[in-house]
């Protein structure tokens, strides 16, 4: 069978070859793989730089900041996610709210509260959701900095200072932290997410901060400046809460920066069920809404706040979300009817040229990773993460339709129904 | 005329009750069921012109529907008889007529109904006879008459009953007098250790009839129409310190008086030097005491005695109320034990009293007075805190002070500037932390704060000192079973 496969490969000539795996470049994982080995091969240049004209180590900076954990049921995990931020950083506060939680969170945060100084725990009696929560928390302190983390999430060590370093320019508004996958060894299922945290998170962010069309700040973890949260009118409902006050930041004028070794690690589905819902929420809620409806005037020319960089970001998200995806679909059908007699030879090179790009993937983020150990297990997926990226693929493509024709990022429970009824449905 | 009901025996010394009642009307029998059941004759009568007069009632329930001519007929016919006169509110006219006519109670009460109380007025009225004959203060305790009736009703002449007619049950049942020098006059009693310090003994002490109530209320005595010998079953002698004799309880050899007053014969095996005992009586409803004074005591050889004791006061009787609770020293602010003290368990031992949990109170922890509490700033305990109410804003999810929504009297959004806002539909109102006006902190919480109000400590609540306040409770003589018990 390989030699058959070895007989039809050889036959192709370079050009047919190359039009042939054109339709790698419709998935992610290759863009990844020659974006980011260009930008391993400039950080080496960097590190050189600094190797023979060393620069002097600036002062840590470290302004008073706000830890926001807004949660909803989280009486499980509060306590331990508290205890993990909590004299993490010499100046800060922690502002816990309780969104209407009926599992006792808010009396878990309060035994905290009462042997802690500096945290503050409010409870709502109904649940408002996330953005209310996260605005309800905003009121209630006046510190320079606010960090919004998941309260099931637990932060690295050394995790927030890392995370204010960007903030030492006054332009940057906001800092995605990089969320990483706590006990990514657990199941496969986690492994796959895992390895797609590392390389879209804490390298693919990375990628996207260098150039300055950085987008998104995890809701996970992200680190906001006050006055650029004041200035973009606070939190609007989601979901993605995250993603649209980022793009608001931005439409202010703020730049988002990326600290990509302020982890925090957080939890994901261990059912591909839930997975499945979670990733339909998540590119609901993401391109069409916002890149393609809500922030649209974020790219005319003629508007005041105007610039090129969120120009380039929308035409990534529009390129990569959506005429890639488009693409691949085009291409499929193309080279069903081109190679149908083939299709099993066809798959094979796909797989094999995809394959090659995620191990490309993988020693990127082994070259830049904090654990290697750790991460190169994480990495040992590879193999298989063609397949669940070509799954994803099919859900991204569902979701868009979804939302395109029905909006249906309007009706996720995620935030309660009588808000989701009155809110502006974009 | 007929028989409401009737015992199997009659006792002569139980009062005949005569209801004289044109519709017949089922509550009386239900009134006066206690009185049935001790084996009481109750008459009725249609009308005045039905009523025997051979056998003349203790009291007559006249129900104002029969008419007054009937009343002042059957007032002349059976003159120092008792009458109350029985109808609703709206007659009121009419019971002030029967009233000046000479009737001596109005029992306001509905007929059709269960009349609350109407069973306390006949006994009070069988007890201590007419109202118009108790002191200001009965009176004015009394249910169902009002001011003016009352003030008219003190006004009248006293009525002179059978039973209440000088001399009264008590000078009759003075024991016999004795050779003056074998008495042996029984000293004011000891007041307790514990017991308030009693009033000085008056003139009220004599055995001669005398008010029994302090003279400002009017040199009243009630007229008892009942007395009973009580059936004692158990007695007990008093140390002075208010605790149970350490002796072999006296013997009743023989019993006389009312319940207020009783002649005793006791047989001892030591020298009887009591001033105080406590009686315990059979009643309908169980074992009662009651708490007697010793005035005189007459020795009769071979250890015997005749004793001569009353009903003690209230500041002497180690079961009043006041002796078994305890109380507040409103100076100190700190509880005091009941004043019968550690002589209580002697008689809880002996079933005279029986302890209860009256209340858990939080006390000082350091003085163990009482504190005041209030929710105050957990930092320094502070009460001066203020709330800051928030709205949320559904549509755009901006959450902000109320004063951010105010523009010109209606609430608009900061945020989208959307107006006007409607609870609930487009807004609710969230509470947000308190913040101390001391220090400035904001808790989502506030503390319930102690303040001590004798040492002036201030403490978080859960700091506080439980306190278990204990008292007593004595299974005491009632007015019924003095005058109805046996």
């Amino acid at each position: 069978m390989l030699l058959d496969w070895l007989r039809w490969i050889s036959a192709f000539r370079a050009e047919e070859l190359l039009l042939l795996l054109s339709g790698l470049l419709f998935l992610d994982g290759s863009r990844y793989a020659f974006s980011t080995l260009l930008m391993l091969a400039w950080d080496v240049v960097l590190w050189c730089r600094d190797e023979l004209f060393p620069r002097p180590e600036l002062e840590p900076y470290r302004p008073h900041i706000c830890v926001l954990l807004v949660g909803y049921n989280e009486a499980s995990t509060i306590g331990r996610t508290l205890s993990t931020v909590y004299g993490s950083y010499p100046s800060m506060e922690i502002v816990v709210v309780d969104d209407g939680s009926t599992d006792g969170m808010a009396e878990v945060a309060r035994a905290f509260a009462a042997e802690h100084a500096g945290v503050l725990v409010v409870r709502r009696e109904k649940r408002g959701g996330k953005s209310s929560g996260m605005n309800f928390g905003l009121a209630l302190t006046k510190a320079e900095v606010v960090v919004a983390i998941d309260c099931d999430s637990y932060l690295g060590e050394n995790s927030l200072e890392m995370l204010m370093q960007p903030l030492r320019d006054p332009k940057v508004g906001c800092v995605a932290g990089t969320v990483i996958v706590r006990d990514p060894h657990k199941k496969l299922i986690v492994r796959l997410q895992a390895y797609e945290y590392l390389r879209s998170i804490f390298v693919g962010r990375l990628i996207s901060a260098r150039l300055g069309i950085l987008g998104i700040a995890s809701g996970a973890y992200g680190a906001f400046r006050r006055e650029a949260i004041l200035r973009a009118n606070g939190w609007d409902v989601g979901p993605p809460e995250d993603l649209d006050l980022v793009l608001a930041i931005r439409k202010s004028g703020y730049k988002v920066a990326c600290a990509q070794y302020a982890y925090c690690f957080t939890k994901t589905p261990e059912e591909w069920k839930r997975l499945f819902k979670q990733r339909m929420r998540w590119d609901e809620s993401g391109v069409i809404r916002n890149h393609c409806r809500k922030h649209l005037d974020m790219v005319n020319p003629f508007a005041a706040h105007f610039t090129f960089s969120n120009f380039f970001l929308f035409l990534e998200q529009w390129v990569t979300n959506l005429f890639t995806l488009a693409g691949m679909w085009i291409w499929l059908v193309v080279t069903a009817i081109t190679h149908a007699d083939q299709l099993w030879n066809v798959g094979v090179t796909l797989y094999l040229g995809y394959l090659a790009c995620e191990v490309l993937n993988a020693l990127v983020i082994l070259a830049y990773s904090s654990d290697r150990e750790r991460d190169f297990r994480t990495c040992l997926v590879v193999p298989i993460s063609p397949f669940y990226q070509f799954a994803l693929l099919c859900q991204r493509t569902l979701s868009m339709f979804r939302e395109g024709l029905f909006r249906t990022s309007f009706q996720d429970n995620f935030v309660p129904k009588h808000v989701r009824d009155v809110t502006w449905h974009w | 005329m007929k028989k409401l009901a009737e015992s199997n025996k009659r006792d002569a010394s139980l009062p005949r009750f005569l209801v004289v009642d044109p519709s017949g009307h089922d509550c009386f029998e239900e009134w006066l069921t206690p009185f049935l059941d001790l084996g009481c004759e109750v008459e009725s009568a249609r009308s005045a012109a039905e009523v025997p007069l051979e056998a003349a009632p203790d009291l007559v329930l006249y129900v104002l529907d029969a008419g007054l001519e009937g009343l002042a007929a059957l007032q002349k016919s059976l003159p120092g008889v008792n009458f109350m006169v029985v109808g609703p509110k709206r007659q009121r006219a009419l019971a002030e007529q029967a009233l000046a006519g000479g009737a001596h109670e109005w029992l306001c009460a509905e007929l059709e109904e269960e009349a609350e109380g109407a069973f306390d007025a006949i006994e009070r009225m069988l007890l201590f006879g007419p109202r118009a004959a108790l002191p200001k203060r009965r009176a004015r305790a009394g249910a169902g008459a009002s001011g003016e009736l009352l003030a008219r009703r003190e006004a009248a002449p006293e009525v002179e009953s059978r039973r209440s007619a000088p001399p009264p049950a008590r000078a009759a049942e003075v024991p016999p007098p004795r050779p003056a020098p074998e008495v042996t006059r029984a000293a004011e009693p000891a007041p307790a250790a514990a017991l308030p310090e009693p009033e000085p003994a008056s003139a009220a002490r004599a055995p001669e009839p005398e008010p029994a109530l302090p003279a400002e209320d009017g040199p009243i005595e009630p007229a008892p129409l009942l007395t009973r010998t009580l059936s004692i079953q158990r007695l007990y002698e008093v140390e002075p310190d208010g605790g149970p004799a350490r002796r072999p309880v006296p013997v009743v050899e023989h019993q006389s008086g009312s319940g207020e007053r009783l002649d005793l014969v006791l047989a001892c095996v030591q020298p009887f030097t009591a001033d105080t005992l406590i009686v315990g009586v059979h009643t309908p409803s169980g074992l009662h005491y009651g708490c007697y004074e010793v005035h005189a005591r007459f020795p009769l050889g071979d250890w015997r005695y005749a004793v001569e004791c009353e009903l003690a006061r209230p500041e002497r009787d180690l079961l009043a109320t006041s002796a078994l609770l305890p109380t507040l020293d409103t100076r100190t602010m700190r509880y005091r034990p009941p004043a019968i003290g550690e002589r209580a368990r002697a008689w809880v031992e002996l079933g005279v009293l029986q302890e209860r949990e009256l209340d858990r109170v939080l006390v000082c922890p350091r003085c163990q007075a009482l504190p005041t509490f209030r929710h105050a700033c957990k930092r320094c305990g502070c009460a001066a805190l203020s709330e800051a109410r928030m709205i949320h804003h559904f549509p755009c999810a901006h959450v902000g002070p109320i004063s951010d929504y105010q523009l010109d009297g209606i609430l608009i959004c900061p945020k989208c500037a959307a107006r006007p806002l409607i609870v609930n539909s487009d807004f609710e109102y969230l509470e947000g932390p308190v913040r101390c006006g001391e220090c400035g902190a904001q808790d989502g919480q506030t503390e319930l704060i102690g303040h001590c109000f004798d040492c002036e400590l201030r403490f978080v609540a859960r700091v506080a000192t439980p306190l278990v306040l204990k008292g007593y409770d004595a299974a005491r003589l009632a007015a019924l079973d003095l005058g109805l018990s046996g």
